[in-house]
C-alpha cells in the first residue's frame, strides 16, 4: 500500500518548508535511510530520507513549492501500484498505525509530530473507517468543544447531516459528516475540548466493516494544531466551514416540559430564549427572565443565571471555567497590546449635521442611527485616505483592495466584531439593516467565520453608556480601530461666541509600525469633515 | 405533648389497640419474657399475659402460617419479625396466603394481620442484615405496605394497620427504635394511603420514607442557608402510593427528587419517578432525580457502610441538580 512522506518538523518554530530539489524522481527505487530530497527550513537546508522500502510513486510538493509540517510531500509503495485518487490521494493518517511519518531526518531529532492528517475526513482507505476531524472554522480558531453529539454510536449517518454541536471561540457551530456511514467510535465527549484537526469521531462507511477498530493507542491526536487549511490540494479542506449551517433554523429546541408550558401559555416563542441548562435546556428561569425583559428587546444586560430566589447567594465568590471565547480574547489582548505598538489621535467632531440626517430620515420613517453615519463616513473616508486600509503580514504590507469596516458587539461572554463588506459603496440604509442582523446573530453566537474575519478598521462606539471618550485595542490584522464616545451639547467658540453644539469625540488607534501620525490626522480629518458636512458622503 | 422514644411510640399503640380489642394478640421471637429483641414489646408480658403475647420459636414460616390462620377465624394478629432480613422465609405465608385468601376464597375470608419489624442498615450488620426490602412487598396487591419516620406516625399508623380488614406490611427501623419525637396520648389514628409534607418549601419536592426521612430534613435545613427551598413529602405508606400529594406537591415545585435507602432497580422511587412523568410531564422542569442506597451489597466496615447509603451531601447535590444549580 501506498505511503505518504510528509513534511517533517525540523525545528520548534518550523511551520512549513520548502523542497530545493528532488533528488528522486518518479519510479525511481528507494532504500530506506536513502535521500530523496533536499529541504529548506527557517533554519537551515537538510535532507530527507526514505523511512521505507519501495518506489516512490508520487510527487506532490515540486521543486521550490512548500508545504507545511505534517503535508504528503511524495507516496512511496510497490512497483506500479497506482495511489488511491490522482491528485490528492486520502492520507494513510488515520489508519490504524499512523507510526512515524514515513521520513526520517538525520539532523537533530525533531519532536516527533503527529503525523497530521491533511484537513478534513482523511479516508483510512481499506474500507475501515473514516476520521472525523474538529475542523478549523475561524483564523483564530486553535480548539473546540463538543458541545452536544447529536449522534451516537451505531446511528446512520448521511453526508450533509448534522453530527455534532461545536463551540468555537466565536460562535456555535455544527458540524456535518461528508460521508455515508454509520458512527463508530466517538472519541471527544461532550463538554470535552480537542484542537483543531484532532480526529473527534470514526465513521464505518457504508459498506464498510462494521468495527475495524484501530488500537485506540493508534488514533491521531496531533497535540498542535494542524496546518490544516494550508495544505496542498486537500480532498474536501473547504468543506467543514462553507456547509457548517448555523445551528438555528429547523434546529430541534431543548426545553423543560414546564417551559414549554409557560412559553405557550404567555404567547412566547421559545427560540427566542437561550437556554441556561445542560445543552442549552430551556428552563422556567429562562423563561421567567425572558418574559421579565419582554423578550424581542435585546438583551441589555447579560443574564445572570441562578440567582432567582437566592439573593444571599449572588454575593458567594465562585469560581467558572473561561469560555472558548473568554479564552481566545484573553489570550489575544495580552498579545495584542504589547505586540502591537499604538499610538492614539483624539479630536472633537460637532455633530449636529449628522443628528439632523438622522431625525429626517426619521421624518421619513427610515430608521438610520447616528452610529450607522459613522460607519458610512469611516468607509468613506479609509476609500479616500487608502494608507490606512492595510495590513502588516510579516515583512509585507498588505493594501486591501474593498474597505470593509467592522462594527464592535458586545456579546455576554466577550465581543466579536461582524464585519460590513464594501460599506463604502453601501447607503445609509443598507449599512444600518446589516449593522442590525449582524449584531442580533452575533448576539445569538450564529455568525458565520467569513462575517467576523478580515476587515479594515473597526468602529467601536460606547457613546450609549454615555462614556466620553476612550481608547480601543487594535483588532490584527487590522491597523487602526476608531473608538467613539457619546454625542453630546457642549458648550463650544465658535466666531468668538460661546455656543452650544452637539460634539463627540473620536479616538483612532493606529499600529505604529505601518501608519505614521500624520496618516492617522489626515484620515481623521476627512472623517471630522465628513460627518460635520454629511452631504459629502453623497459624492 | 410527651416526647416519646420511637419504640415507645409503638408500644403504646399495641398497649391501646390489646386493649381495645380482645382478639389483638402479638406473637414472635423474644417479644415475651424478653420484652423484645429492640424492646418494643417492653411490660406487654406482664400486662396481658403469655396467651396475648406469644413466644415463638425461630420459625418465621411457621409462626406466620399459624397467625395467618388466627386472622382467617376471627383473630388479629401482630405478628414481630425480628427483622425484615429474616421475613424473607416466611414469604410463602404473605405472600401466597396472607395477600391472596380474600381473592381465593371469593370474599368469603379475611386477613386482617399485620407483620411488623425493622428494615433497612442496623450498623455494621453487613449485607444479610442490612437489606431495605420494602419494595419486595409493595409489589404484591392484596397488600398494604407502610413506613413510618417518626413516633408519632410509628404509633398512629400501627393503631391504623391493626385496625385494617387487610394484610399491612410495616417496616420500621433499628436506627429508628431510640429516636424522640411528640407523639399524642390515646386515640392518635394516622391513616394509611396518606402522605404527610413534613416541611414545606417551593423550589424542590424531595420524597421520602422511614430513616431517610431525617436526612433529607438535614438537606433541607442546609439548603435553606443556600435560599433554597425544599419540600420535604414523607410517604409514609407505600403501598397504595399517594399519588394526589406526590402531584400536588410537584405541580407546586416543578422539581423532584426521590431519596431511599434500599437500590434503584426496581425501587419504590421509580414507581414514584413513573407517576411525576406520566400524570406531571407538562409540570417538570427538570428531570426527576433519586438517591439511592449503591448497588452492592452492605459492607460491614463502617466507612464503606456509611458511603452506601444516601445521606445529606448526596441529597443536596440532587437537589441542585434538578435546580440547575453550580456545584452539583
Amino acid at each position: 500500500m501506498a505511503t505518504p512522506i510528509q513534511m517533517p518538523s525540523l525545528s520548534p518554530t518550523m511551520t512549513e518548508g520548502k523542497i530545493v530539489k528532488w533528488l528522486k524522481k518518479v519510479g525511481d527505487k528507494v532504500t530506506s535511510g536513502e535521500a530523496i530530497a533536499e529541504l529548506e527550513t527557517d533554519k537551515s537546508n537538510l535532507e530527507i530520507e526514505a523511512y521505507d522500502d519501495g518506489y516512490l510513486l508520487q510527487i506532490l510538493v515540486d521543486e521550490n513549492q512548500s508545504a507545511p509540517v505534517g503535508a504528503p510531500i511524495a507516496y512511496i509503495g510497490a512497483q506500479g501500484e497506482k495511489v488511491a485518487a490522482s491528485g490528492a490521494p486520502a492520507p494513510k493518517a488515520a489508519a490504524p498505525a499512523p507510526a512515524a511519518p514515513a521520513a526520517k531526518v538525520e539532523a537533530p531529532k525533531a519532536p516527533a509530530v503527529a503525523p497530521a492528517p491533511a484537513a478534513a475526513p482523511a479516508s483510512s482507505g481499506g474500507g475501515d473507517r473514516i476520521a472525523i476531524q474538529l475542523p478549523s472554522l475561524s483564523p483564530t480558531m486553535t480548539e473546540g468543544k463538543i458541545v452536544k453529539w447529536l449522534k451516537k454510536v451505531g446511528d446512520k449517518v448521511s453526508s450533509g447531516e448534522a453530527l455534532a454541536e461545536l463551540e468555537t471561540d466565536k460562535s456555535n457551530l455544527e458540524i456535518e459528516a461528508y460521508d455515508d456511514g454509520t458512527l463508530a467510535e466517538i472519541v471527544v465527549g461532550e463538554n470535552q475540548s480537542a484542537p483543531v484537526g484532532s480526529p473527534i469521531a470514526y465513521l464505518t462507511p457504508k459498506g464498510g466493516k462494521a468495527a475495524a477498530a484501530p488500537a485506540p493507542a493508534a488514533a491521531p491526536k496531533p497535540v498542535e494544531a494542524a496546518p490544516a487549511a494550508a495544505a496542498p490540494k486537500p480532498p474536501a479542506q473547504a468543506a467543514p466551514v462553507a456547509s457548517a449551517p448555523v445551528a438555528s433554523g429547523g434546529r430541534r429546541i431543548r426545553a423543560s416540559p414546564l417551559a414549554k408550558k409557560i412559553a405557550k401559555d404567555k404567547g412566547l416563542d421559545i427560540a427566542q430564549v437561550q437556554g441556561s441548562g445542560p445543552s442549552g435546556r430551556v428552563v422556567k428561569r429562562d423563561i421567567e427572565e425572558a418574559l421579565a425583559r419582554g423578550v424581542k428587546a435585546p438583551a441589555p444586560a447579560p443574564t445572570a443565571p441562578v440567582t432567582r430566589k437566592a439573593p444571599s447567594a449572588a454575593t458567594v465568590a465562585r469560581t467558572e471555567p473561561l469560555s472558548s471565547m473568554r479564552k481566545v480574547i484573553a489570550q489575544r489582548m495580552t498579545e495584542v497590546k504589547p505586540g502591537v505598538p499604538h499610538f492614539y489621535l483624539t479630536l472633537e467632531v460637532e455633530m449636529d449635521a449628522a443628528v439632523k440626517v438622522r431625525e429626517e430620515a426619521k421624518a421619513m420613517e427610515l430608521k438610520v442611527s447616528v452610529n450607522d453615519l459613522i460607519v458610512k463616513a469611516v468607509a468613506m473616508a479609509v476609500r479616500r485616505y487608502p494608507k490606512i486600509n492595510v495590513s502588516l503580514q510579516g515583512d509585507q504590507v498588505v493594501h486591501h483592495g474593498s474597505v470593509d469596516v467592522g462594527i464592535a458587539v458586545a456579546l455576554e461572554q466577550g465581543l466579536i466584531t461582524p464585519v460590513i463588506r464594501d460599506a463604502d459603496t453601501k447607503g445609509l440604509q443598507a449599512i444600518s439593516t446589516e449593522v442590525r442582523e449582524l449584531a442580533e446573530r452575533a448576539r445569538k453566537r450564529a455568525l458565520k467565520p467569513e462575517e467576523y474575519t478580515g476587515g479594515s478598521i473597526t468602529v467601536s462606539n460606547l457613546g450609549m453608556y454615555g462614556i466620553d471618550q476612550f481608547v480601543a485595542i487594535i483588532n490584527p490584522p487590522q491597523a487602526s480601530i476608531l473608538a467613539v464616545g457619546a454625542v453630546a451639547d457642549k458648550v463650544v467658540a465658535r466666531d468668538g461666541q460661546m455656543v452650544i453644539r452637539k460634539m463627540m469625540t473620536a479616538t483612532l488607534s493606529c499600529d505604529h509600525r505601518i501608519i505614521d501620525g500624520a496618516i492617522g490626522a489626515e484620515f481623521l480629518r476627512e472623517l471630522r469633515g465628513l460627518l460635520e458636512h454629511p452631504t459629502r458622503l453623497l459624492f | 405533648m410527651p416526647e416519646l422514644m420511637y419504640r415507645e411510640a409503638l408500644n403504646q399503640a399495641l398497649a391501646e389497640e390489646m386493649e381495645r380489642d380482645a382478639n389483638v394478640f402479638l406473637i414472635g421471637e423474644e417479644v415475651g419474657r424478653y420484652n423484645g429483641a429492640f424492646k418494643v414489646s417492653q411490660g406487654l408480658l406482664d400486662k396481658f399475659g403469655s396467651a396475648r403475647i406469644i413466644d415463638a420459636p425461630i420459625s418465621e414460616l411457621g409462626f406466620g402460617g399459624m397467625s395467618v390462620g388466627a386472622a382467617m377465624v376471627g383473630l388479629r394478629p401482630v405478628v414481630e419479625m425480628m427483622t425484615w432480613n429474616f421475613a424473607i422465609l416466611a414469604m410463602d405465608q404473605i405472600v401466597n396466603n396472607a395477600a391472596k385468601l380474600r381473592h381465593m376464597s371469593g370474599g368469603q375470608l379475611r386477613c386482617p394481620i399485620v407483620f411488623r419489624g425493622p428494615g433497612g442498615a442496623g450498623g455494621r450488620l453487613s449485607s444479610q442484615h442490612s437489606q431495605s426490602l420494602e419494595a419486595n412487598y409493595a409489589h404484591f396487591p392484596g397488600l398494604k405496605v407502610i413506613a413510618p419516620a417518626t413516633p408519632a406516625d410509628a404509633k398512629g399508623m400501627l393503631k391504623s394497620a391493626i385496625r385494617d380488614e387487610n394484610p399491612v406490611i410495616m417496616f420500621e427501623g433499628e436506627r429508628l427504635y431510640a429516636l424522640k419525637g411528640e407523639v399524642p396520648e390515646g386515640e392518635h389514628v394516622v391513616p394509611l394511603g396518606k402522605a404527610d409534607v413534613k416541611r414545606e418549601g417551593t423550589d424542590v419536592t424531595v420524597i421520602t420514607w422511614s430513616r431517610m426521612y431525617y436526612f433529607c430534613m438535614q438537606a433541607a435545613e442546609e439548603l435553606a442557608k443556600e435560599g433554597i427551598s425544599v419540600e420535604v413529602l414523607d410517604l409514609r405508606t407505600l403501598r397504595p402510593l399517594d399519588e394526589e400529594a406526590i402531584l400536588a406537591s410537584v405541580r407546586k415545585t416543578n422539581r423532584a427528587v426521590i431519596v431511599e435507602e434500599g437500590w434503584a432497580l426496581a425501587g419504590i422511587g421509580a414507581s414514584v419517578v413513573d407517576i411525576i412523568q406520566s400524570k406531571a410531564f407538562d409540570e417538570l422542569d427538570a428531570p426527576v432525580e433519586r438517591v439511592t442506597g449503591l448497588d452492592v451489597n452492605m459492607s460491614y466496615a463502617a466507612n464503606l457502610e456509611n458511603a452506601t447509603q444516601p445521606d445529606a451531601p448526596k441529597i443536596i447535590a440532587a437537589v441542585k441538580k434538578v435546580l440547575y444549580r453550580q456545584g452539583a
